[in-house]
């Protein structure tokens, strides 16, 4: 697991909750304390090795705790023990995966964990922040050896910034498609891993005309997550490497700006026919 | 099997593992929650009809054994299965409604580990009057005003109206409390209650659904099909899922007439806005055109609102209607708080705490004001 990974799930699972039980600013302390672990990124220092251990381990304990209290009910925002729990749920992952690479061979398994972490947000809407415990265990294995993948001189930074603005997108306001969309969104990634597949050779200036339908929030979800998954696992592999922290918090500006563009927030002016 | 593939293997095995295993822990015992039918978002239907049971289950595409019944004045009777299917999150069972006498009557489920009762969910009505009366609320009130809400209830006990529609800030302060104290006093209606949300209810939308329930949702009536929107989620709007569901119901009417509620106005108060209004006219914002254009298309009969806390009716032109009853399209009117402070947002409105009766004979609506000639005034709380 890398740090995109992680940060992909924390604040995705982030916004996907906000939008379903208000998550606010306003709740002072508790939104303070789920907030924290994207501190965690200015922090350079690798962990030690039990650390990471110890990481896994408070990540699957805060999931389990936490899913626990609110599957068969409702996730009262300002209460400070879930956000304690929603908080360690992130700051553990952090430790297992901060200083962890990307290897190649592991990259299937944890995007496919991505996958099902969304598709199983369709029964608990808290399944993609407890897919960050087994994506995180997969930085304890041994790293694989890589397989050669040419960049392409794509920007990081503009990369996650698009992904940021592809999941979650219209349909969040709905229970099932904004979880449904991520899902095959994510699975086009995992796909992309696949031996083979991975080096296939892709016209990226051409492909990424794809990326224009993510101004129009009513493109049938079926057509357009998959389709910008295979662009994005594909440029996710030939990016330069190591991204810079900028690259994370592009993922969290992409984020921000596809919910003030799809949820009515009325900005920049993006009106579509009949939204006035 | 050369290494990477091992490793790809490995790799995917112990994710899953690791995922069914939380799953596992968080899901296990099997548990269910009735989403619907429920107070707030009822079943009225006859004796004999079908009716759909949407169940929230703790592992997906798991249904512990159960069973489910009706207890009411007419005793208690066993529901029977006739069919169930996946939607989503939820399972979908459909059951016939048996042969008890008309009244309310409280869904009941058991499984091994469950017993829940869901008061007021199911109504049994055989047949429907010829003229309708239903009553619309929103808006209601905070701690410190209760006898308001006694006040309602205890006038709707003696005029029996046949639906009493919530239309939002059900929930002022947020509190458990304040819910807690409404949701007992709407279980002492006699008449279903069918709700949508209010802006308010945000403040604590945890408690509004565990208590009510869902959001956007259709309640049949006889001749009409009550279609309650959610707008108030902070972005005075309908939401692009909200608008396609509204859509998709009024494409399957089934020869009923529509009738929308929906938390925030639909037009601005404009000009009519008394001077010192100030800022208290919030509106639909997001989709307001597709859904007048909606209105007019499907004919709908009455577009009710809450939110500013006095009376008001437009026509489809958002123009301030005082005049008269029966002008011409869908009538989009503002309903007084039930209970909460009231506002001096228009001075052809004389501002009290009421609520809304609505008569329709068939599927026309007929009075819809307190006044015979002037629609604007809702009845005042207090009033024969």
């Amino acid at each position: 697991m890398n740090i995109t990974t992680w940060l992909f799930l924390y604040l995705a699972g982030l916004v996907e909750a906000a939008i379903r039980y208000r998550f606010s600013l306003g709740d002072g302390w508790s939104a303070a304390l789920t907030l924290l672990p994207l501190a965690l990124l200015a922090m350079p220092r690798p962990p030690q090795p039990f650390v990471r251990w110890l990481g896994l381990l408070i990540t699957l304990g805060c999931s389990i705790a936490f899913a626990r209290s609110v599957s068969m009910d409702f996730w009262d925002t300002e209460r400070p023990d879930l956000a304690l729990l929603v908080a360690g749920i992130g700051l553990g992952a952090w430790l297992t995966v901060r200083e962890s690479g990307t290897h190649s061979a592991w990259q299937v398994a944890e995007w496919g964990v991505v996958s099902l972490g969304w598709l199983l947000a369709l029964w608990n809407p808290f399944a993609p922040w407890m897919a960050l415990a087994p994506a995180a265990a997969l930085a304890l294995l041994p790293p694989s050896p890589a397989a050669a993948s040419k960049t392409v001189g794509l920007s990081p930074a503009w990369l996650l910034f698009w992904i940021g603005m592809a999941v979650s997108k219209p349909w969040w306001d709905s229970d099932t498609w904004s979880a449904l969309g991520v899902a095959l969104w994510a699975l086009a990634v995992t796909i992309t891993y696949l031996p083979r597949i991975r080096e296939l050779r892709l016209p990226f200036p051409l492909a990424s005309l794809a990326l224009v339908p993510l101004l129009y929030p009513w493109l049938p979800v079926w057509i357009w997550a998959p389709l910008l998954g295979l662009l994005s696992g594909w440029a996710l592999q030939r990016t330069a490497r190591p991204w810079h922290r900028a690259a994370g918090y592009a993922l969290l500006v992409g984020l921000l700006l596809s919910y003030g563009l799809h949820s009515n927030l009325q900005w920049f002016g993006l009106w579509v026919w009949g939204r006035s | 099997m050369n290494r990477p593939r091992f490793h790809l293997l490995a790799g995917c095995l112990l994710a899953l593992l690791l995922f069914t295993a939380i799953m596992l822990a968080v899901g296990w015992p099997l548990q269910v929650r009735v989403a619907a039918p429920r107070l707030g978002m009822p079943v009225i239907d006859q004796p004999g009809a079908s009716m759909e049971v949407r169940l929230v289950t703790s592992l997906p595409l798991l249904l512990p054994d159960l069973q489910l019944s009706l207890d009411g004045p007419g005793g208690v009777a066993p529901l029977q299965l006739t069919g169930s299917r996946w939607d989503g999150a939820a399972a979908v069972l459909t059951v016939l409604l048996p042969a008890l006498p008309d009244g309310a009557y409280a869904l009941r489920l058991q499984t091994p580990t469950q017993d829940l009762q869901l008061p007021k969910a199911v109504f049994l009505r055989s047949n429907w009057p010829a003229t309708l009366r239903l009553v619309q609320i929103a808006d209601l009130p905070p701690p410190g005003r209760e006898p308001l809400m006694r006040r309602f209830i205890a006038e709707m006990r003696v005029k029996k109206p046949d639906a009493v529609l919530v239309t939002g800030d059900i929930n002022y302060t947020g509190t458990a409390a304040n819910i807690e104290f409404i949701y007992s006093q709407l279980l002492q209606l006699d008449a279903p209650v069918i709700m949508t949300a209010g802006n308010h209810e945000r403040t604590a939308w945890h408690r509004y659904l565990r208590v009510f329930g869902a959001r956007d949702q259709r309640t049949n009536l006889g001749p009409l099909a009550i279609l309650s929107l959610d707008s108030a989620h902070g972005r005075d709007a309908l939401t692009p899922s909200t608008f396609r569901w509204l859509h998709r119901e009024f494409a399957h009417l089934d020869g009923r007439r529509p009738l929308v509620q929906v938390h925030h106005p639909i037009f601005s108060p404009g000009a009519t806005a008394a001077a010192e209004a100030g800022g208290t006219g919030g509106y639909l914002r997001g989709y307001r055109r597709a859904f007048i254009e909606l209105c007019r298309q499907y004919d709908v009969a009455i577009v009710l609102s809450g939110h500013w806390h006095q009376d008001a009716v437009y026509d489809s032109s958002g123009r301030f209607r005082a005049d008269r009853v029966d002008f011409p399209g869908t009538k989009f009117v503002v309903t007084t708080a039930l209970g909460a402070d009231v506002r001096p947002v228009f001075s052809d409105s004389a501002p009290n705490n009421g609520y809304r009766w609505i008569e329709f004979k068939g599927g026309t609506l007929g009075a819809y004001g307190s006044d015979p000639h002037n629609p604007v005034p809702s009845t005042a709380l207090g009033s024969p």
